[in-house]
């Protein structure tokens, strides 16, 4: 759109000098204009030029390769997708028209050339494809965004069941990544199961939630140093049917998929394909494909791992140890899954959490949103925007703290309501006002919380700490943590996400 | 001469041209090209040789030179041998072949008057 005024570029493909000619004397005036003689010619100019060419004009029959090769060629190499071709030939049969289209051309100018008609054809489809290109910058952008916004839920999501079993906080990171890799290679392997891509998107988070009912287990079994007794064993079992519990709960959201894919995978990811499993016992196929991924994905990432009571063992002899069943039976077709991706799997790992990804996920579901053409793309950001207020909501009724955002544009701040804590519903407050503010939150260390958000930078975005407060002899501790969220040049700040808890203990008199 | 008496000489065309391009200086450019074209001389070589394949390529380049410069009178000639050449009907061809030779040289003549 910037370049707007600049001179747009147009790739001339024919074998003939004198068409050629006449082409470039029609539109040179209002557009610089690129020559090619040849199929061949033409390929070489896109690949070294590729951005800057704004649309093609292509012969049909030339020698050695002709037009419809030279469609095919761009087809495969992906040119199409953002770049038209309009076809200029003295053949107006059917067939050629027919097949032109059929290969993706944008459209059809017949020899002898009208010069008016091919200066305004040329005008207006690059006009249509910019248009349409900027309607994919925007979705891109906004579905950017709100994965960005999801990520950040998990990772806090991870942050707070890393505190409450003691497990690595990466692991639920890990399991997204594995899940996500093993789907898609599902896929491939097989016709069987049907997911689109945002589908896949949503298994991955919901893969986030599988051990979500470990919230609901004594601390003193989560985090017992030892091997748990029969007794224990079963408390511990029970986190798969109260995680599905816990899902079920968000009633408002009951309709959503990811709800549906994430009580599924809370209550059946212990479940084993010879039916060996618990909590239902269910076998075979009655597991319900995306748990069965995720119970692969658990269990490798585990034995992959450090924990308490193990070491870390090698991607091979993890490998071996799954298909030796010695962590249950899986289904055939994923164990080949994770024997053909497993290195993959490892390498992704590594590098988990960084920022790209964020990015790298916008892609993949701005290219899945192409497909479904315009008219939907404001449903799909109103879905994806729902789903994460339906994460907020969740993740907020799972902390003991108050969950609050602070948007700078709109200068004000949410508070998520947490009945717990004496928060009925949402509350919007100007963070400027004192005197509001100060129903919520104790006033010396909201004032600390303002100073701290001017030493947030886009490196450095997080910031945590702690506020005690003595009265008397009970102390009370307030911890403030503050996660700063930037747009995407990262040359402002748009969110700060923060989190406050309090506890308060008595103070005995020395 | 002038662009308009090339084109009466040849069996007409200015007018559309003209009214397309509307400017002489512009169609004599365009006919300076056609002059180092060499698809008539393909066209003869590979009837010559009995390539329809090729034959037929040249034929067809001819045609799209012939319509855009609007060369009413190798019109009809042009278009019939690339018919039949696409159809590989070269007894055809070379039957058609003395008159698309005859008009092209009628052309011809009239462009090196033209542009000598």
């Amino acid at each position: 759109m910037d370049k707007e005024n600049a001179l747009k570029r147009v790739l001339i493909v024919d074998d003939v000098e004198l068409n050629r000619f006449i082409l470039k004397g029609i539109l040179c005036a209002d557009f610089d204009v690129v020559e090619a003689d040849s199929g061949r010619a033409a390929l070489d100019i896109l690949r070294k030029d590729d951005s800057e060419i704004a649309i093609v004009l292509l012969d049909i029959v030339m020698p050695d390769m002709d037009g419809f090769q030279v469609l095919e060629a761009m087809k495969k190499q992906g040119y199409l997708n953002y770049l038209p071709v309009i076809i200029i030939s003295t053949e107006s049969t059917a067939h050629y028209v027919d097949k032109a289209y059929d290969l993706g051309a944008t459209d059809f100018i017949n020899k002898p050339y009208n010069p008016n008609v091919v200066l305004h054809r040329v005008l207006n489809t690059i006009k249509l494809f910019n248009r349409q290109h900027t309607l994919m910058e925007i979705v891109n952008e906004q579905v950017y965004e709100k994965h960005r916004y999801a990520d950040m839920m998990v990772n806090i999501l991870s942050t707070v069941m890393e505190m409450k079993n003691g497990e690595s906080g990466l692991h639920i990171l890990h399991i997204n990544t594995i899940t996500r890799i093993l789907t898609e290679s599902l896929l491939q392997m097989t016709d069987k199961y049907t997911f689109t891509k945002s589908d896949i998107q949503l298994i991955c988070v919901a893969s986030s939630l599988h051990d979500i009912g470990k919230m609901a287990i004594p601390d003193e079994i989560i985090n017992k140093p030892g091997k748990l007794t029969p007794e224990e064993f079963e408390i511990m079992k029970t986190h798969s049917a109260q995680g599905a519990k816990m899902i079920q709960g968000l009633t408002e959201y009951k309709d959503e998929r990811l709800i549906k894919f994430a009580y599924d995978i809370c209550l059946y990811h212990h479940e084993r394909y010879d039916g060996k499993g618990y909590p239902v016992g269910l076998q075979g196929e009655e597991i319900p494909i995306w748990a069965q991924i995720v119970s692969v994905a658990d269990v490798f990432d585990a034995l992959i791992s450090e924990r308490v009571y193990k070491p870390a063992y090698s991607p091979e002899k993890a490998l071996d140890m799954i298909i030796a069943g010695e962590c249950g039976i899986f289904n055939p077709l994923i164990i080949q899954c994770l024997i053909a991706d497993y290195k993959q799997i490892v390498a992704a790992l590594s590098h988990v959490s960084s920022a790209e990804k964020w990015e790298e996920k916008a892609k993949y579901v701005a290219n899945d949103v192409e497909k479904y053409h315009i008219p939907t793309f404001s449903n799909k950001t109103q879905e994806l925007t729902s789903l994460n207020l339906a994460k907020l909501k969740f993740l907020t009724g799972c902390s003991d703290g108050l969950i609050f955002d602070y948007s700078y544009t709109d200068g004000e701040m949410v508070i998520s309501a947490n009945p717990d804590r004496g928060v009925a519903e949402d509350i919007i407050l100007d963070p400027l006002d004192r005197e509001q503010a100060s129903k919520y939150f104790y006033m010396p260390a909201y004032d600390k919380a303002m100073e701290y958000l001017d030493t947030l930078t886009p490196d450095n975005p997080e910031v945590s700490f702690e506020y005690k407060r003595a009265d008397g002899d009970t102390l009370t501790v307030y911890k403030i943590q503050m996660l700063g969220v930037y747009n995407e040049d990262r040359s402002s700040l748009l969110n700060v996400i923060g989190k406050l808890s309090t506890t308060t203990r008595e103070v005995k008199a020395i | 001469m002038t662009v308009k008496e090339f084109y009466d000489l040849t069996g007409g065309g200015y007018e559309t041209m003209f009214s397309k391009f509307s400017s002489d200086a512009t169609i004599t450019a365009f006919l300076k090209i056609f002059k180092r074209d060499t698809s008539y001389a393909t066209l003869c070589d590979k009837m010559a040789a009995g390539d329809v394949e090729g034959s037929f390529q040249a034929a067809h380049t001819l045609k799209g030179v012939v319509l855009n410069l609007n060369i009413e009178g190798l019109h009809d000639p042009v278009c019939t041998i690339t018919e039949a050449l696409r159809a590989k009907d070269m007894d055809e061809a070379k039957k058609l072949l003395p008159k698309v030779k005859e008009t092209y040289e009628k052309v011809w003549d009239a462009l090196v008057q033209l542009l000598p």
